[in-house]
C-alpha cells in the first residue's frame, strides 16, 4: 500500500499539533525553567515540519490518495492479514481465561493452514510447537505462562 | 588478578561456550532463511537472555548476529534470495558465479573474507574503544546531547532514499521515548490515564513488533514461496583461500576499513556496508566489465564489509552508549536492563567486562570456519524449511518473547501495535531502523538537553561553549545542512553529478 505523501504528511501534521497542544500543559522541574514539556514540543515541531514537507511534496506528485502495492489487489492477502491479526488479538483476549497451550495451539494451527500447509501437518507441529515453547519457556526459563482454567 | 585474566575465566566456562554454540547454529539458520534478518535474529533472542547472565547474554547475540550476516551470503549465492538484506548487494554476482559452476568458491571467498572481516572489526574496536573511553571521560551533558544528536542525524541521512521519511521515523520513535513517568519532571506524560503505560513503553516488544511482527506479516500477505531447489555443495570451500588472499588483498582490506567505519556511524550497519564496498569496489577495479558476470573480486570486498561493520558498531554502543547500527541498538537496549550501562565509566570500574566483549568476538568470528562450512553443506536442508511453517512459529515465539518481558499481556498488545506501525511504515517508505535509535536514544537525548539547559540558564551558546562540545555541535549542524550544500554546488556546478550507489 502506498499513501500519497501529502495524506501522510497530513496525518504527521494532526499528530504533531495534538501532541504540541497536550505537551504544554505538561509541568516543570520544581523550580526550574524546564522540564517535562519542552523536549516533547521540539519533537512535536519537528514531526509538524517533516509533516508539511511530506504534504508539500505530496501534493506536487498527486496521483490519488493511496497507490495499491500489487498485493492489495488480492482479496486473499487480506484475508490472511486480517486473520492473522484476529490471531494475535485473539491470543491477547483468551490466553488468560483459557491458558496458553490450548491458545497457542489453535493460534498456530490456524495460521499454518491459512498459509496453505496442510490440516494434519498443522495439527502435528501447532501440538509438538506448542509444547515445547510452553516447556521451554515456562519450566526452563521459568516465566509464568497463562495456564487457564484447565490447568494445563 | 588482572582485568583480562579476569574476563577470560567469565568466557571461558561451559555455559558461555554452550551458549555461543547454540546462537550460531540459530543465527546461521536465521541468517540463511530469506526473509529472516539479522536483526530479527536479535530480537527473537533477547527474550531468552533476558534470562541469562550479562556475558553469556553478549556472547549470545555478539556470535548470533556474525554467523547471520555470514549465513544471509548462502542462499544469495544458491538462490539469488540474500538471506538478510546485508547480502543483497552482491547476490546477483553470487548466483551467476554459481550458475558458471564456481559456487564452492564463492561460498568458501564469502565464509573467508566474512571471518577475516569480522576479526578486523573486531581488532578495530579493541584498539579505538579503549581509547576513545578516555576522551570520553572528560564529557559533560553538552557533549553528550551533541553526540547523541549527530547519532540521531546519522542513523537518518546515511543510507536514506528519502531524508524526510528517516526524519518521520526517527522522530515517531523520539515520540514513542517520550511515553511514561521517565522524565525530568516525573510526571505521567501520554500515558491517557493507563497504568500500563506509566512505565514506558517497553523498548523489548516494541522492538519485536518493528523487526519481527511486521516481517511476519509482509510474509503473510506476499504468500512467496522458495522458487527453485538449491543444490549440494560438493567441492572444497577451502582449496582457494590462499590464493584469493593473495591476489584480492587490497580489496579485502580496502573492504574491511569501509566496513568497520560505516559500521561505527550511528544509524548505518552492515547492509549498507555492502552496498558501499560493492560500488567502491568497481569503481576501484582493474576490470570492472567482469562485474555482474559472476566475479569474485566485488564479493570479496563486500562480504568482508558487511562483517567488518559488526565490530565497528559496537565501538559507540560501548564507548558512549549510541548504537552503530540496529542490531547495537537492541544490543544496549539489553545492557541497560542488564545493569551494564554503556559509557566510558565501564571501561573504567569494570575493564574485565569490556575485555570479556572483545573476547568473545574473537572466538565468535573463529567459530564461524567450522560452523559455516556446516551450514553451507547443509544448505540444501536448511532451504528446505517451509516458510508456511516458519512464520507462524516465529508468531508464536515473539508472541511468547514479548510476554516474557514483564510477564504481561501488555507486552503484546505493543508488540502488536508495533509490528502494525512497522508494517504500515515500510509499505511507505518509511524505514524502521531510525524509529529504534529514537526510541532508545531519546530519553539520552532529553536528559541531557534539559539538564544542559537547567545549566545554562537556557542559553543556548552555553552548547557551543566547551571546545569538544562546539566541534560536535558544528559537526551535527553541517550534516545537517549537507542536502543544501550539496544542492547548491550541483546548481553552480551544473554537471550532473556520477550516479551514487542505490541505496537498499
Amino acid at each position: 500500500m502506498r499513501l500519497n505523501d501529502a495524506v501522510i504528511g497530513g496525518l504527521l501534521l494532526a499528530l504533531a499539533v495534538a501532541v504540541f497542544l497536550s505537551a504544554r500543559t505538561l509541568p516543570d522541574v520544581p523550580g526550574q525553567r524546564y522540564g517535562a514539556a519542552v523536549f516533547p514540543m521540539l519533537v512535536a515541531c519537528g514531526l509538524g515540519g517533516c509533516g508539511l514537507a511530506l504534504t508539500l511534496a505530496g501534493l506536487r506528485h498527486w496521483e490519488g490518495a493511496v497507490t495499491p502495492a500489487p498485493w492489495m489487489r488480492s482479496p486473499a492477502a487480506w484475508g490472511r492479514l486480517s486473520a492473522t491479526l484476529l490471531l494475535i488479538l485473539f491470543y491477547i483476549a483468551a490466553a488468560e481465561p483459557l491458558g496458553f497451550l490450548p491458545v497457542a495451539f489453535v493460534v498456530l494451527f490456524a495460521l499454518i493452514v491459512l498459509l496453505g500447509g496442510r490440516w494434519w501437518v498443522a495439527a502435528l507441529v501447532a501440538a509438538l510447537v506448542a509444547l515445547v515453547v510452553a516447556k521451554s519457556f515456562g519450566s526452563l526459563l521459568l516465566v509464568p505462562l497463562p495456564r487457564g482454567f484447565l490447568w494445563l | 588478578m588482572n582485568a583480562i585474566g579476569q574476563a577470560f575465566e567469565l568466557v571461558l566456562r561451559w555455559d558461555v561456550l554452550s551458549v555461543m554454540v547454540l546462537a550460531s547454529a540459530f543465527g546461521l539458520f536465521v541468517g540463511a532463511t530469506p526473509g529472516l534478518t539479522a536483526t530479527m535474529a536479535i530480537a527473537l533472542l533477547v527474550p531468552i537472555t533476558f534470562f541469562m547472565e550479562p556475558i553469556p547474554a553478549i556472547g549470545a547475540m555478539v556470535t548470533c548476529s556474525a554467523m547471520a550476516i555470514f549465513a544471509g551470503d548462502i542462499p544469495a549465492a544458491l538462490l539469488r534470495i540474500p538471506g538478510t538484506p546485508a547480502s543483497a548487494a552482491y547476490a546477483d554476482e553470487a548466483y551467476a558465479m554459481t550458475r558458471n559452476g564456481q559456487a564452492e568458491l564463492g561460498l568458501g571467498a564469502n565464509l573467508f573474507f566474512s571471518a577475516l572481516g569480522g576479526l578486523f572489526g573486531t581488532a578495530i574496536l579493541i584498539v579505538a574503544a579503549p581509547w576513545l573511553a578516555e576522551a570520553a571521560l572528560k564529557f559533560s551533558s553538552f557533549e553528550y546531547f551533541w553526540l547523541a544528536l549527530l547519532g540521531l542525524t546519522c542513523g537518518v541521512f546515511i543510507g536514506a532514499t528519502n531524508p524526510v521519511k528517516g526524519l518521520v521515523s526517527l522522530f515517531i520513535g523520539l515520540l514513542v521515548s517520550t511515553v511514561g513517568l521517565n522524565n525530568p519532571a516525573g510526571v505521567p506524560r501520554f500515558t491517557f490515564g493507563d497504568v500500563d503505560l506509566m512505565g514506558g513503553i517497553e523498548f523489548i516488544p516494541a522492538m519485536i513488533g518493528f523487526f519481527a511482527i511486521s516481517e511476519v506479516l509482509r510474509a503473510v500477505v506476499a504468500d512467496i514461496r522458495l522458487a527453485g531447489v538449491p543444490q549440494l555443495i560438493r567441492g572444497s570451500l577451502f582449496q582457494d583461500w590462499g590464493r584469493l588472499f593473495v591476489q584480492y588483498w587490497p580489496q579485502q582490506l580496502r573492504g574491511n576499513i569501509v566496513g568497520t567505519i560505516i559500521g561505527a556511524l550511528p544509524g548505518a550497519g552492515a547492509d549498507i556496508a555492502a552496498w558501499v564496498s560493492y560500488a567502491v569496489s568497481k569503481r576501484f577495479s582493474r576490470t570492472p566489465e567482469k562485474f555482474g558476470t559472476g566475479h569474485v573480486e566485488g564479493i570479496i570486498e563486500s562480504t568482508s564489509s558487511n562483517n567488518a561493520a559488526l565490530g565497528g558498531a559496537w565501538v559507540p554502543a560501548l564507548v558512549f552508549g549510541i548504537p552503530g547500527d540496529s542490531i547495537t541498538a537492541v544490543v544496549i537496549g539489553v545492557l541497560y536492563m542488564k545493569g551494564m550501562n554503556p559509557g566510558p565509566t565501564m571501561f573504567l570500574n569494570n575493564p574485565q567486562n569490556i575485555y570479556a566483549v572483545f573476547i568473545i568476538f574473537i572466538l565468535a568470528n573463529l567459530l564461524m570456519i567450522p560452523f559455516g562450512w556446516l551450514a553451507i553443506k547443509g544448505a540444501k536442508e536448511i532451504l528446505r524449511v517451509p516458510r508456511h511453517i516458519l512464520m507462524p512459529c516465529i508468531l508464536i515465539f515473539c508472541i511468547v518473547g514479548a510476554f516474557a518481558v514483564n510477564n504481561s499481556v501488555f507486552g503484546v498488545v505493543v508488540m502488536l501495535a508495533f509490528g502494525v506501525l512497522g508494517f504500515v511504515m515500510e509499505e511507505n517508505g518509511i524505514p524502521v531502523a531510525p524509529a529504534i535509535l529514537g526510541i532508545v536514544l531519546g530519553s539520552m537525548v532529553e536528559e541531557n538537553f534539559v539538564t544542559s539547559m537547567i545549566k545554562a540558564n537556557g542559553d543556548l551558546a552555553a552548547f557551543f561553549e566547551r571546545p569538544i562540545a562546539a566541534g560536535l555541535g558544528i559537526l551535527t549542524i553541517l550534516v545537517w545542512l549537507s542536502p543544501l550544500i550539496l544542492f547548491l554546488w550541483r546548481r553552480r556546478g551544473s554537471a550532473p553529478l556520477p550516479g551514487g550507489s542505490s541505496a537498499p
